[in-house]
């Protein structure tokens, strides 16, 4: 509450007497209310990264046969650190992790609004060729990954079909299996970004599209200057989304390849799980864990700060 | 009758656990429930009644002691996480844990098994009995022992041992084709050199069952290193050790090299998915006739060969498979035939179990030489046989195939240990990769042993404070001596 009739100045009026008291209460009250929540979020978030912390400036692994808080026994400062910056295996995961993502996602993105796009207008079974195209996105990644998994055999369908040799191989190629895995991650989520795409353009107003349609805009001009522009956000979205998802992969390659031949389908989520549990190295997963982690806070505060920037 | 051969007295090492026990529980000291993590494909051998008309090994125990076995399954590929979960995180689930014996290193070093030299001291089982245990002496403790203590239990078998497809072999036709392109006589091999040459033979070749693929041996991550050290231990006299006394490895040395050169282009005979097989996919390829030897787990045969209880045969290749000695190197006239363990389920004690020592007791009843013949004959799970006493029961004959019981003791007595030792994951993960680089032509092998040789030196030295080179050591007393006349 302000009052600003007789000086000019802006001065705030502040409950007085009996309602201090109260609103102190209050305001305790509330405090005291919110304050196990408040540990059990801090608990959560804190102590985790705080562990993660103390473990990546040790050498501590299961193998040691001392619990993980007596890890100070086998300190060693920033080894961990030092050798994640050259570990060849750790960037190479990185570089695949990313290979995935630029093929994966843009193919998902045009497959995804090229499909979006026949979707808009009515046609006979419809909603069937709707139901039929969502359904690989509804089917577990990991059953998804036993499927490409048989169908990529050297004996299986693929070379069936295509008319080649058992001994084209697939999987246990060098380059084809990260083709494989590519395959079969935009075979699984392209129905996503369709899905996304399909509801930014059923959002967009059909009497603009009319009204252009009308003033002679032909089906290119109508969807590169109405349907693109006003579905910006909802591509951002899906974008976002599936280069998030596809960060993660983990089941679909753990499943077709776990990781192979050799590291040649190697993510970072497969590097890091057999870092955990094969080599049973946690104090260097912990350092990576907590520098990937930087990083991408780093990169999503940048973004969001771009973002700020753009809407004024 | 059968139930004859399995009994036992307070003079044998079954009845003195059960002595134990009683005693346990006179002076309050036992349990009332043992909680067991096993191997999914394993429980059935414990909790299935067999054979027709009997109790399981389950049942006769709770009988007997009244103390209730609770088992929790886990699949074999993820058990050791679970294992490793439960000894980090303290949770205590378990009294036993099992896993593959190549895990025995990790899991002493990591403090989550009991050391049971006392209790074998106290109790005497029978593992290395003259006529019925192990069927060495250097076989008991590379079974049962981890730097010279007891700490682990066999369950298993897990020895490669080879099958061929007898029935092929001895075909007139295939003989002569044999003798026409390679001028030799067509006979199970005593050498690598000679499996090779097999191998690249029969590649391509259609005698009636579809186009064959000479080498039937694992090469896939993970279950291919154990073709690799069979192969690996046979390249120098008696034995060719992973490790120098020092803990320096051999990968990339002369012989090293040699063994990796054979191993990869051996796999220009392999079925071409051969790289994403599992054992289980393995099998396949014998039973239905695609490959004409493997080295390979001994179930093979129990699952494929004979005839299934409504009459038909359980595969293909029923009635066609033999199995040999394992083949080596000749050095002068003798050959050093070698198989290596690999896998094979093995039991610990949870270092978090409030009472080790009954628990001890149970796991002495349950693999000692009367119950694990049992056992092992029972179809109901992967528990292979490795005890002399097994080879001589009939119903082991009958799961197994008579032509076996002769073959896996003899192939028992030649098998070196794998890498079993604190960091033995890593240590295998390392190797395996690099093979598989070098399998797929990322690299040469000559880079492919120099960086794994590099990334094992990295381990055995992150490893050197918890004692790997002292179970390097300890290690080589493991391995047999025993060679052949050429």
């Amino acid at each position: 509450m302000t009052d600003q009739a007789h000086t000019g100045a802006t001065r705030t009026i502040r409950p007085q007497g009996y309602w201090v008291g109260v609103a102190r209460d209050g305001q305790k009250m509330g405090f005291w209310f919110i304050l196990p929540t408040f540990l059990l979020l801090l608990f959560i978030v804190i102590f985790p990264f705080f562990m993660q912390l103390y473990l990546s400036v040790t050498w501590w692994t299961p193998l040691e046969g001392i619990p993980w808080y007596s890890a100070w026994e086998v300190f060693s400062w920033f080894d961990n650190y030092l050798t994640l910056a050259t570990d060849p295996r750790l960037w190479g995961a990185l570089w695949r992790t990313a290979l995935i993502m630029i093929v994966a996602v843009p193919a998902q993105f045009f497959l995804g609004m090229a499909l979006a796009y026949l979707f808009i207008d009515q046609f006979p079974g419809r909603k069937l060729f709707y139901s039929i195209l969502l359904t690989p996105m509804m089917i577990v990644p990991a059953v998804v990954g036993l499927m490409f998994f048989l169908l990529f055999q050297g004996t299986g369908p693929v070379n069936a079909h295509l008319g080649l040799p058992a001994d084209f191989s697939w999987l246990t190629d060098v380059n084809r299996a990260m083709i494989s895995v590519i395959i079969a991650d935009i075979w699984q989520w392209t129905p996503l970004m369709f899905l996304i795409l399909l509801a930014g353009m059923l959002g967009v107003p059909s009497d603009q599209l009319l009204a252009a349609r009308l003033l002679g805009g032909s089906n290119w001009q109508n969807f590169v200057k109405i349907i693109l522009p006003r579905m910006k956000t909802v591509i951002i979205i899906a974008l976002v989304l599936r280069t998030v998802e596809c960060f993660k992969i983990f089941d679909l390659i753990y499943i077709m390849t776990k990781g192979g031949p050799g590291v040649q389908t190697e993510t970072i989520s497969v590097f890091l799980y057999k870092q955990t549990f094969g080599d049973l190295e946690w104090s260097y997963v912990a350092a990576i864990g907590l520098t990937i982690l930087i990083v991408l806070s780093v990169i999503a505060a940048k973004g969001l700060a771009y973002m700020a920037r753009k809407q004024g | 009758m059968p139930a004859e051969r399995f009994q036992y007295n307070n003079t044998m090492s079954e009845g003195r656990a059960i002595e134990g026990i009683k005693a346990l529980q006179a002076a309050g000291n036992a349990p009332a429930k043992i909680s067991m993590l096993l191997t999914d494909g394993a429980i059935g051998q414990i909790t299935n009644p067999f054979p027709e008309g009997a109790p399981s090994a389950k049942e006769v125990w709770e009988r007997e002691t009244g103390i209730e076995i609770d088992i929790i399954g886990a699949p074999a590929e993820d058990i050791f996480k679970k294992v490793m979960q439960d000894v980090t995180t303290g949770g205590g689930t378990f009294d036993i844990y099992t896993g593959p014996w190549n895990s025995t290193g990790d899991l002493v070093s990591s403090g989550g098994a009991v050391n049971c030299s006392d209790f074998v001291a106290k109790y005497q089982p029978d593992w290395g009995a003259p006529e019925r245990g192990t069927t060495t002496p250097e076989n008991e403790k590379l079974l049962y022992t981890y730097a010279g203590d007891y700490y682990s239990f066999s369950l298993d078998g897990d020895y490669q041992t080879w099958f061929y497809l007898k029935g092929l072999y001895e075909d007139p036709r295939v003989q002569e084709a044999f003798l026409t392109e390679t001028g030799a006589e067509l006979k199970t091999p005593d050498t690598w050199e000679e499996v090779d040459r097999i191998s690249k033979f029969f590649t391509g070749k259609d005698f009636g069952n579809g186009p064959m693929y000479g080498n039937g041996n694992l090469m896939s991550p993970f279950w291919g290193l154990a073709t690799f050290y069979a192969r690996f231990a046979s390249m120098d006299f008696p034995n060719f050790f992973f490790f120098n006394e020092d803990g320096s490895p051999n990968l990339n040395s002369e012989l090293g090299l040699q063994c990796a050169e054979e191993h990869v282009r051996s796999f220009e005979w392999s079925p071409p998915d051969a790289l994403t097989f599992t054992w289980a996919e393995a099998y396949a390829t014998m039973w239905n006739l695609q490959i004409p030897h493997t080295a390979i787990y001994t179930n093979l045969v129990k699952f494929g060969d004979g005839f299934n209880p409504d009459g038909t045969p359980k595969s293909k290749a029923t009635g066609m498979i033999g199995s040999h000695l394992p083949v080596g190197r000749r050095f002068g006239d003798q050959i050093n035939r070698r198989s290596v363990l690999y896998y094979s389920i093995t039991a610990w004690i949870s270092s978090q179990s409030k009472h080790p020592e009954a628990v001890y007791l149970f796991l002495q009843w349950l693999s000692s030489t009367r119950t694990y013949t049992w056992m092992a004959g029972n179809p109901g799970g992967y528990f292979d046989p490795f005890q002399q006493a097994n080879f001589k029961e009939p119903l082991v004959a009958q799961s197994y195939q008579p032509y076996s019981m002769e073959t896996i003791p003899a192939t028992i007595a030649r098998s070196v240990p794998s890498i079993n030792f604190a960091g033995q994951t890593a240590l295998d993960n390392a190797l395996d990769e690099e093979l598989q680089a070098a399998i797929t032509g990322q690299k040469s092998v000559r880079d492919a042993m120099d960086a794994a040789q590099g990334k094992w030196e990295k381990i055995i030295k992150r490893q050197a404070r918890n004692g790997i080179v002292e179970a390097i050591q300890a290690s080589r007393a493991t391995w047999p001596t025993l060679v052949d006349p050429a």
